[in-house]
């Protein structure tokens, strides 16, 4: 890799190295590396060198399962709540309005027939739909994995120290800060707590586009949305457990995720969500 | 490393480095990334009009073998009196070989020097064991027992003969037991049922027309007599002409018969959270949980 | 901007800033951080709920270790039933029933020795009855045979002894053949008369 080559020719050492969990022993599979930096101040510091699972940070670039993430992710919260009425569901229209025969007029039975005006849909949206379905295990902890080596291998993604209890939390510090170090358009912090304290929950409120996001929230969409994703070293230590964890798990990879298994805890949960006032149209 | 030992990941990860930012509208599926079934053309479709056609349509019974179907096999050929009569009572044990063992052994899977009874065996995800298709457990079969090398302490609920000679001719201790369907879904998956809050169930002792394989010693019944045992398997080397190990492997003492885990007694809760074990302290539950009955008669 | 809002109504402190970034339910942010949830729906009292919620949480829950065993009626429903009997004496209903299907078994094998035993002067007495019962046969009957066996060929055809028109039959071959006898006798008369004359 092109970091360990500069490594050697500043003449730091790797002091960061990991023990990283079930790697493999294959010679001609390197291990990825990062700077590790700080966000006390504008400039980039390195602190030193990182090591990064092959497993998660180095994997074939598999677009097409990262398309299959985004497109799921895109589409599972979709719901369709259009209802066209059908001739029978519209108001009146249970008279015949003229005779069937010996008027010249079309035989008809009811003024809400389709091809009236005003009259009810033949083929219409029948909502609500939902476009809701699982993605497999499998797909979606590989999508991560490529997510991350897509953000690593083009240089945007980035670990810091720490993300709590920072010094400063003026935006233009922040601003500065992601200028400098050539963080693009929009940055996304990842640490491992869902409570963020300090400078940055101070900046991260200001800036529309600078976010946080606990690692349990981690997903496709937002690692590729942003141009730069920035781990603390806590929330790598977690993202690797956590992937590495279910890549080997003993279980299949292709559990079944079927709606009765679920249905009771869904319906039970949900009676308190209803609005008495506003109760949901099926 | 040179351009030639370069692997196609790394050779396509190089060409994302060099390439632009990637964003969502770049993800796309690669050609032929996703298929979808082969389209017979709709003449040589066979298959059957419709899908209603083919989940509704007449099949033949259960058990058919190709051939004239108003004179099937097993009428020209009466060895039952009904056939398949007893498909919905019999009971079905999944069979592990002695090889799948000692490959489950090498792998890691399991430590022979732990006892090896369903949970070791269902936690290694192998297999899967469904009472309530009446599946009651293992049958050990003797496939790879020429070449049996590890001394085990299993625990199997069905053994043949020359499954239970290959493992005491390595130095292990072989026993068969029954589970009723509650002990055995607390076995499959201790954890699940855990978790659910259950008591630890009372193992029942095998109902009377199964009693008879747990009681023989032949068989290494967990009814039978430890001496009796001592001495079919003195037996069982002698008429197999093989020399015993000196000394049995022994891992922790056996169960008791009314028990599903080493070392936690019927009745008890077990709390993860806490790590804690509690046992009954009502006297009702005590004897309820005390009391050693074998299972209903058509279970 | 109301994104911000809402994370202000959060904050407490006015010196350090803390923001929650996990936008989860309150419920679920304790589930999340590995806490235990307080009990917010009505499925959540019911009995099974109770015990999941010990097996999940343990005694934090607040469930008690007496609320996972089965009730007492629970228990005494069970011995009702009896479904369940007990293992000693089915253990003894075994060795009996055992005892039984023994006995049955070694009853017959002593019966077939002693069968065995038997069987070739079995086999010889029924051959020799196979023999005998031809001798048996007197000679009324075999007469009888021998006639119904004479009308049959007589007639032609089969006919059954007990059948009304057999004696009937019978009667009239006899008639034939008495018939036939005296014929017989004038033409021998007839002859021995030509016979004088010619000479």
């Amino acid at each position: 890799m092109f970091l360990s080559q500069l490594m050697r020719q500043s003449g730091a050492s790797a002091s960061a190295a990991r023990n990283l969990w079930r790697k493999s022993e294959n010679p001609f599979i390197s291990t990825p590396q990062a700077w590790l930096t700080d966000l006390e101040q504008v400039e980039e510091k390195k602190r030193g060198i990182i090591d990064l699972h092959p497993d998660v940070f180095r994997v074939a670039p598999r677009l097409d399962i990262l398309h299959r993430n985004l497109t799921w992710q895109k589409v599972y919260r979709n719901v369709q709540m259009t209802k066209m009425l059908t001739k029978a569901e519209m108001p009146g229209g249970g008279r015949k309005p003229w005779p069937q025969k010996k008027t010249g007029r079309a035989h008809v039975g009811s003024i809400r027939q389709p091809e009236f005006i005003h009259g009810g849909f033949a083929n219409g949206v029948r909502g609500p739909r939902t476009w809701f379905y699982m993605l497999p295990d499998a797909i979606r902890l590989q999508g991560l994995c490529v997510a991350l080596t897509l953000k690593h291998a083009q240089d945007d993604l980035h670990i810091v120290e720490n993300m709590q209890d920072l010094q400063n939390g003026d935006p233009k510090f922040w601003q500065d800060l992601c200028e400098s170090r050539n963080w693009g358009y929009s940055v996304l912090m990842i640490d491992d707590s869902d409570v963020i304290s300090g400078g940055l929950a101070e900046a991260q409120e200001q800036l529309a586009w600078l976010n946080c996001m606990p690692v349990y929230g981690l997903n496709c969409y937002s690692i590729i949305k942003y141009d730069t994703v920035v781990l603390s070293k806590n929330a790598l230590e977690k993202i690797e457990q956590r992937l590495l964890q279910h890549l080997h798990r003993a279980k299949p990879l292709n559990l079944k995720y079927r709606y009765q298994d679920y249905k009771e805890k869904i319906l039970n949960e949900s009676r308190a969500e209803e609005n008495p006032n506003m109760p949901p149209i099926v | 490393m040179s351009q030639a030992l370069r692997s196609a990941k790394e050779r396509a990860l190089q060409i994302v480095e060099q390439a632009s930012k990637i964003r969502i509208q770049d993800a796309r599926d690669n050609l032929g990334a996703r298929t979808s079934g082969r389209q017979v053309r709709k003449a040589n479709n066979q298959m059957g009009h419709t899908q209603g056609a083919l989940e509704r349509a007449a099949k033949p019974p259960l058990g058919w073998i190709w051939g004239d179907f108003f004179r099937p096999w097993q009428r020209m050929f009466p060895g039952e009196k009904h056939f398949n009569a007893d498909i919905n009572v019999r009971r079905e044990y999944i069979p592990l070989s002695l090889i799948e063992l000692t490959r489950l052994i090498d792998l890691g899977w399991i430590d022979p020097s732990k006892p090896i009874d369903i949970s070791t065996l269902c936690r290694t995800q192998k297999f899967q064991i469904n009472p309530n298709i009446r599946q009651y457990g293992f049958d050990l079969t003797e496939e790879g027992a020429d070449s049996f090398p590890y001394a085990i302490d299993i625990e199997v609920q069905y053994a043949t003969q020359s499954a239970i000679a290959a493992v005491e001719k390595a130095g292990g201790r072989i026993r068969t037991s029954y589970y009723d369907v509650n002990a055995l879904e607390a076995a499959i998956d201790p954890k699940k049922w855990f978790e659910k809050g259950n008591v630890v169930p009372q193992r029942k002792a095998p109902p009377k027309t199964l009693i008879g394989y747990y009681m023989d010693a032949k068989n290494r019944g967990y009814l039978a007599d430890e001496s009796d045992i001592e001495n079919n398997r003195i037996n069982l080397a002698n008429i197999r002409g093989y020399k015993l190990p000196d000394h049995e492997m022994v891992t922790e003492p056996l169960k008791t018969v009314d028990q599903v885990f080493h070392g936690i007694p019927a009745g008890s809760v077990i709390s993860l959270a806490d790590k804690k074990l509690y046992s009954p302290t009502n006297e009702i539950h005590r004897e309820y949980y005390s009391k050693q009955v074998a299972d209903k008669q058509y279970s | 901007m109301w994104r911000g809002l809402i994370r202000r109504l959060s904050t407490n402190s006015e010196q350090i800033a803390k923001v929650d970034v996990s936008y989860l339910r309150p419920r679920h942010r304790i589930l999340a951080a590995g806490g235990v949830p307080p009990v917010e729906f009505d499925y959540e009292r019911e009995r099974a709920a109770r015990r999941e919620r010990f097996g999940k949480f343990g005694l934090a829950s607040g469930v008690s270790v007496e609320e996972l065993y089965p009730t007492v009626e629970e228990i005494e429903e069970e011995y009702a039933i009896g479904l369940f009997k007990e293992l000693n004496e089915v253990k003894q209903e075994y060795l009996e029933l055992k005892k039984k299907q023994d006995e049955a078994h070694k009853n017959r094998l002593a019966e077939l020795e002693k069968n065995l035993k038997k069987y070739p002067a079995a086999l010889e007495k029924y051959e020799a009855s196979l023999v005998k019962q031809e001798k048996l046969k007197d000679e009324k009957e075999i007469a009888l045979e021998k006639r119904i066996r004479e009308i049959q060929e007589y007639f032609g055809y089969w006919m059954d002894p007990k059948d009304p028109r057999f004696e009937v039959m019978l009667e009239q071959k006899e008639a034939e053949e008495k018939k036939a006898v005296k014929l017989a006798k004038r033409e021998e008369v007839q002859k021995k008369r030509y016979a004088e004359v010619v000479q």
